[in-house]
């Protein structure tokens, strides 16, 4: 069996998203909507929340991930506030990009609800 | 940004976090909080843009966004408006019905009572941040009580942002975690006129930074916890 590694974050995109975060960091949050994505947990003990199958969750952690290990390769010690920085400049990223439905079930493409036909 | 507490190690909140994405529980908010005319434009190509890619979350379908059983086939959108600003319910408001989507308003629960000639002395020493450019001078600041009642009976959502804006602290001592919980809790029943089940610390801390808050927080009838990176159902 081949294992495929995805190769790790190049130096210039790491200095690409250390900019972005600095960027979005000097914003004034006093007025302006910022896009958060949030994790359910549900702590009472009862059923877990069912995870959605969209597959959007699995990208968006997938990078997280990445960011993290990337920006670790800078800064050992991330704190709160890097997380914090790290998931705004995911959020600013791909909020929009993958809230984008699968082609085949975009309404816009097809009105009458059908998938493409082959 | 004020410092950011967690209950546990950084590895610890983005193991879990990573965790909970990738089990595709993820709810997407967009965070506001003054919302000054001046930026009216905007916040409305903003929410003509998330119209186009998502559906509303309401306090009748929040807890399906939270447990997964969402039925809608595009993701739900929470536009959070923070702090109770009068210029939300002036310039936002309009804009979020005008696209089908309602507000969720986490207000401190003193601040629509505060005398509206001291709400900007209040709302310095309360880290509530009001647009930079004075829109309403010598007029309130907040949003009233009979404003708040209006807003909920036309389907927009509330949470408690805790009594004075108050950054939970591990050893902030039980009198003061009881003024910032069970009177805010009582505050917001009397000011709407029903119980709210969210609750929102200033900063987000998340359950597990104070747990003697957590065990008031369900005493008080609060259900879920917003927090910095997580939603949490407390009960």
């Amino acid at each position: 069996m081949t294992f495929i590694a995805v190769p790790p974050v190049p130096e210039d995109v790491i200095d690409a998203r250390l900019a972005d975060m600095d960027r979005l960091g000097q914003r004034d949050y006093t007025e302006i909507g910022v896009p958060m994505f949030l994790v359910a947990e549900d702590l009472t003990g009862a059923a877990p929340p069912r995870p959605s199958h969209d597959g959007a969750g699995r990208v968006l952690a997938m990078l997280l991930a990445e960011d993290a290990e990337a920006l670790r390769r800078r800064k050992p010690d991330l704190g709160a506030k890097d997380v914090a920085r790290l998931i705004e400049s995911l959020a600013d990223r791909h909020f929009l990009s993958l809230a984008t439905p699968a082609f085949s079930q975009s309404a816009d493409l097809h009105p009458q609800g059908r998938a493409p036909a082959r | 940004m004020g410092k950011l507490r967690l209950p546990g190690t950084v590895d610890e909140t983005l193991g879990a976090i990573v965790g909970g994405l990738a089990a595709g529980r993820v709810l997407r908010v967009v965070n506001f909080h003054a919302t000054p005319s001046y930026r009216a434009a905007e916040y409305r190509a903003q929410i003509a843009a998330y119209a186009k890619l998502f559906a509303p979350i309401t306090w009748e379908n929040f807890d399906s966004a939270f447990d997964g059983t969402w039925s809608d086939p595009r993701p739900g959108l929470m536009p959070v408006l923070f702090e109770g600003f009068r210029d939300n319910l002036d310039v936002i408001v309009p804009i979020l019905e005008e696209f089908g989507f309602k507000g969720w308003f986490f207000i401190p629960s003193a601040f629509p009572a505060v005398t509206p000639a001291v709400q900007r002395s209040y709302a310095k020493a309360h880290v509530l941040k009001l647009a930079r450019k004075d829109e309403y001078p010598g007029e309130r600041v907040a949003m009233t009580w009979e404003e708040a009642r209006e807003m909920a009976a036309r389907g927009h959502g509330f949470a408690c942002h805790s009594r004075s804006h108050f950054d939970l602290k591990p050893d902030t001592p039980d009198h003061v975690l009881w003024d910032e919980i069970h009177t805010a809790a009582n505050e917001m029943r009397a000011g709407i006129g029903w119980p709210v089940e969210i609750f929102c610390w200033l900063r987000g801390a998340e359950a597990g930074v104070n747990p003697r808050a957590d065990a008031m927080l369900r005493e008080a009838g609060f259900r879920y916890l917003f927090s910095n990176f997580k939603v949490q159902r407390l009960a």
